[in-house]
């Protein structure tokens, strides 16, 4: 899958106020947009050491909301979040009802609100790298049909996961999931 | 009042006797506005190491400071962080508690002011008990709950009372937007993580919030313009190895 990366720290090691979050946020949606479906814009936040609350809602959460109201999937992901960076934009995101996926050096991981049956399957479909049905990852996770089906509609209404072609008979299973890894 | 008697061919005479209000009041500039209009005592040769010195018995963060907008408050917020850290020995990790708290609550008041200028101060008191820190923002805007109103979710709002209770739910906004309102939920959970209080008043309706019991109050008194934010927030403790 096709990425992006763009850098934070290029526009400061402590990022304050929504006004400065709107600027920067609009670059970043220009390069989001420019990328092809199931593409990722990677948000490299390494040498950031703070941003407060504002700024955190602004560029994350409608980041974050525009990938769940755009019609061509595809996904926002940040990495190497300094630690009270880290710990703002978690806080922030819970409050607002909102996930964004982290890349964390082992794996890609869901920060902000996230129960563990999110974080479980979105796990499993990030670490397979591939397309997988809703009957492969229930499967793989022990759970009933139903549930998968449900917990794979909400990550992927949370524009943490895409919905695919499956490349399976024509008549079984004409959709599969992918996620960023 | 001294441009009026000055005026009258009265000057007056200003007198300062606490050096902490002087150090204060001149830089916050008022010492030099008074120069050609007024006395001011004592005179400032009395104090040794100067009424600008930013080190002092009591160290200010921020002078009385007008926001006109947002624009103004990172470079206000970088040199609190730098002063806490520097100055005070709070740990990173504490001083970017305390600047984004103050971010959210200036931020919060020129939400609410409407393009009115804000003025906001910073302080650090740590003459005998606890030391602490109080930051402040004022503007006579339109006020909590004519901000509020602004968003048909709020149109139901009676009162500055029930404006305030509003204001603390997360999401509550004048602004119809997902993003916007979770600035005082905020502000609540770091006045409760440093068992510290805050106070907004607006209209005729003062709101006391003490984090350390997640508990507020309210009272009533004269009407006053706009919105006053206070946060008063206890030193965290210094990190092992910064104690002097």
């Amino acid at each position: 899958m096709t990425e992006a990366r763009v850098l934070l720290r290029k526009y400061g090691p402590r990022l304050w106020t929504r006004d400065k979050a709107r600027a920067i946020r609009v670059v970043f949606e220009e390069q989001l947009e420019q990328l092809p479906e199931l593409g990722t814009l990677v948000i490299n936040a390494k040498g950031v050491e703070v941003f407060d609350f504002s700024f955190a809602n602004e560029l994350f959460g409608r980041l974050v909301l525009s990938l769940q109201s755009s019609t061509t999937p595809r996904f926002v992901v940040v990495e190497q979040l300094e630690p009270y960076a880290r710990e703002n934009l978690e806080k922030a995101l819970q409050i607002l009802n909102l996930t964004i996926v982290e890349r964390r050096p082992s794996r890609a991981a869901l920060l902000g609100k996230a129960g563990p049956p999110d974080e479980e399957t979105f796990a499993a479909l990030s670490k397979a790298k591939r397309p997988l049905t809703a009957v492969q990852l229930a499967e793989q996770l022990g759970t009933t049909l139903t549930a998968m089906n449900e917990r794979l509609a909400k990550l992927a209404r949370l524009g943490l996961v895409a919905r695919v072609r499956a490349q399976t008979p024509i008549g079984r299973e004409p959709y599969a999931y992918v996620a960023p890894a | 009042m001294c441009h009026a008697l000055f005026d009258a061919g009265r000057p007056a005479t200003v007198h300062i006797p606490s050096f902490t209000v002087r150090s204060y009041v001149s830089r916050a500039g008022l010492v030099g506005a008074l120069r050609d209009l007024a006395l001011v005592t004592p005179p400032s040769a009395i104090y040794a190491d100067g009424a600008d010195a930013r080190r002092g018995t009591n160290p200010l963060l921020v002078e009385l400071t007008r926001f006109e907008n947002s624009a103004a408050l990172p470079a206000v917020l970088d040199q609190v962080v730098d002063v806490l850290i520097a100055e005070l020995h709070y740990s990173n990790h504490d001083a970017y508690d305390v600047a984004t708290a103050a971010s959210e609550v200036a931020q919060n008041a020129l939400q609410h002011a409407g393009g009115v200028p804000a003025f906001g101060a910073m302080q650090v008191y740590r003459n005998g008990g606890r030391p602490f820190l109080e930051f402040a923002i004022a503007d006579d805007g339109v006020g909590l709950l004519r901000s509020l109103q602004r968003n048909a979710a709020h149109s139901d709002l009676a009162d500055d009372e029930a404006a305030i209770k509003r204001a603390l739910e997360p999401g509550a906004s004048g602004l119809d937007d997902q993003t916007h309102g979770t600035g005082l939920y905020h502000l609540g959970e770091i006045a409760f993580a440093y068992g510290g209080t805050f106070q907004i008043r607006t209209g005729t309706v003062a709101a006391y919030y003490r984090g350390d019991l997640r508990r507020g109050w309210m009272s009533r008194g004269v009407p006053l313009p706009g919105v006053q934010i206070t946060l008063k927030l206890n030193r965290p403790p210094v990190p092992l190895g910064r104690r002097s």
